[in-house]
């Protein structure tokens, strides 16, 4: 089976600066992988690269194709992208938001069809935001915005979803509920999901896969069990971390304040 | 409206604006500071009619104010007040920015430097052209002055970011109106026809001017109306429009294109009509929403009408003699614009 995604040695350069190295990874079908490491580690380069939005070097392919040789129109059916914070024009409906989705199936000059309404109502219903087809998107919480825009990747139709800290503006609730969606939606409809985070215990408990990035280059990758540890957080984000695994399985990373500094509270 | 469906009612705003439209037509045909009674220029109008034959009782020299003094100013000003607000919130939609208006890579910077020179070769002579001069070299000099922008902002830098593109405008401008200046003092004689040109006028409006301006203007306004959808994908910015597969440059440029066209024929005929550009698409967007499906048509509709009505008041607030319409359209605009401004935020 093709993979979804495969990038073999792909480096991004803005000017002088290397900001991916060299990075290769793939995403099968049905499999989250989860990009983190330290701020400007080249999560977001590498992020914007496989989905065709910077220029790199090496080779990048989606669903087998390389990347720089389909059109955009054509890459948006292969791959849907979810920035970290996404421009959403307030006056504009949920149902019309979640249209835009469709954009890689509207003609240059064209209207949507009859067909590109259907899937944005079926997408709707899939994810029970019928309350948000007529509201305007300015006036919905944080939490209702990140689940239409996941809603938007999802009209797309594309088999990969790419999410950049897709739960970075979200309270706890609203952070699990997003990652439940997408977690959902990659094992009832076998997507690919190449994320990036920067909570690492929400990382280790939805990925597949870790990819832990510093300064442009893989340091550490594999199931979240052997890239979480200790030693290895410390070392790369420079914190001493408390690494725990419960009895679920569940991983949690905590930061411990260096030794020293005492926890003070007033009264 | 079917569910889902992406911009309702949007036939209702535009046949509700073109009755606006009509009514703003009717109005600026029947009132003038000369002329007959406004009742007997409605019988002449009614007597145009095919098939309808009523006594009017003007006289011939009546019947040509109107038909080829009134109708072509009214027609003109429709096409020029529809031409820049349209031009205008195509602008806006591809810059993402609604304070830019449709001079702002460098057509009325262009146009001006063309006109400018025009009147200093000719000094004062008139010219036996068939077409004014002064207008072709306005048209040209604004096409002229985008598409040095345009290569500006290629050379620099990316045009992928529009700001790039911004800052091109911005220096192409001060070096022509730089230029201008030099022209304009080296030739005194001619500041003052090159001051009133700028400030805009449609006296002299004829039916040539109408057919010169008509084909541009209806070429763009059929190119960017097909663009609607294709801005509205552009609201989200060009990262995330490329994401979803929309070609940003091409959209970017083809528009930029149309609408430059259309605003550098219509200121060759008018001079620098300002203001409307930005606030009939404002106006536009508080009342009707900020979709460009409905934007582009709605600014059409809406600046034509608001034109008519600017001219009118220009025409009749110090008759005999004239405003300058630029001024009109500041001075009746800004108010207008702050009680809609006011009339929206207390609804919300």
């Amino acid at each position: 089976m093709t993979a979804l995604l495969e990038a073999r040695e792909v480096t991004v350069r803005y000017g002088n600066r290397v900001a991916a190295d060299s990075i290769s990874l793939t995403v099968e079908p049905g499999e989250w992988t989860c990009l983190i490491g330290p701020n400007g580690a080249g999560k977001s380069s590498l992020l914007r690269a496989v989905t065709g939005l910077v220029s790199f070097e090496g080779t990048s392919l989606l669903g087998g194709v390389p990347t720089m040789s389909l059109s955009a129109r054509a890459r948006a059916t292969r791959v849907a992208f979810v920035p970290q914070s996404p421009e959403m024009p307030s006056d504009m409906s949920g149902a019309e938001y979640v249209l835009l989705g469709r954009t890689p199936y509207i003609a240059y000059f064209g209207l949507d069809s009859e067909r590109d309404r259907a899937v944005v109502a079926e997408v709707f219903d899939r994810l029970d935001l019928h309350d948000m087809t007529r509201r305007s998107v300015g006036a919905l919480s944080g939490g209702e915005r990140q689940r239409l825009v996941i809603a938007r990747a999802l009209a797309q139709q594309a088999p990969l979803i790419v999410l950049d800290e897709p739960t970075s503006a979200l309270d706890i609730g609203h952070q699990a509920q997003a990652l439940e969606l997408v977690d959902r939606l990659r094992h009832e409809e076998g997507l690919g999901v190449l994320s990036a985070m920067h909570d690492l215990t929400l990382a280790g408990m939805y990925a597949d896969r870790l990819v832990l990035l510093r300064d442009g280059r893989v340091v550490a990758e594999g199931p979240p069990a052997d890239v979480l540890h200790a030693d290895v957080l410390a070392d790369h984000y420079g914190v001493a971390v408390d690494v725990r695994t419960h009895d679920d399985g569940t991983i949690t990373v905590h930061p411990k304040r260096p030794p020293g500094a005492r926890i003070r509270r007033s009264g | 409206m079917s569910k889902g469906a992406p911009v309702g009612h949007t036939w209702r705003w535009i046949a509700g604006a073109l009755v606006v439209l009509a009514g703003a037509a009717l109005v600026g045909l029947t009132f003038g500071p000369a002329g007959p009674p406004w009742y007997r220029v409605l019988l002449d109008l009614v007597d145009s009619l095919p098939g309808i034959s009523v006594h009017a009782g003007i006289a011939p020299q009546q019947h040509d104010l109107i038909w080829q003094i009134r109708m072509p100013r009214v027609v003109l000003a429709a096409l020029v007040g529809g031409a820049l607000s349209m031009s205008g919130a195509a602008y806006q939609g591809v810059f993402r920015n609604p304070l830019v208006d449709p001079y702002l890579l460098g057509v009325a910077a262009g146009a001006g430097l063309g006109a400018t020179l025009v009147y200093a070769a000719r000094h004062g002579a008139t010219s036996s052209w068939s077409v004014d001069p002064v207008v072709v070299a306005a048209f040209v000099g604004g096409l002229v002055a985008v598409a040095l922008t345009y290569a500006a902002g290629t050379a620099f830098g990316i045009v992928r970011r529009s700001e790039t593109l911004v800052l091109a405008g911005v220096a192409v401008v001060s070096f022509l109106t730089a230029i201008q200046t030099y022209v304009l003092q080296k030739n005194s004689q001619i500041l003052r026809p090159v001051y009133s040109w700028i400030l805009g006028q449609l006296v002299s409006a004829t039916w040539g001017d109408v057919r010169l301006v008509l084909p541009y203007v209806t070429a763009a306004a059929v190119v960017l109306l097909l663009h609607g959808r294709l801005l509205d994908v552009l609201r989200v910015g060009d990262e995330e429009a490329a994401s979803l597969g929309a070609s940003v440059r091409r959209v970017r440029l083809t528009v930029v294109i149309a609408a430059t066209v259309a605003t550098a024929a219509v200121v060759s005929v008018s001079g620098l009509i300002g203001f409307v550009g930005i606030m009939v698409p404002h106006i536009v967007r508080l009342l009707a929403g900020g979709s460009y499906r409905r934007v582009l048509p709605l600014s059409l509709i809406g600046g034509a009408a608001f034109l008519i009505l600017c001219d009118l008041a220009g025409r009749m607030v110090i008759r005999p003699a004239e405003l300058p319409i630029g001024v009109v359209t500041a001075f009746l605009g800004a108010p207008f614009f702050l009680f809609v401004l006011h009339a929206r935020t207390r609804r919300t």
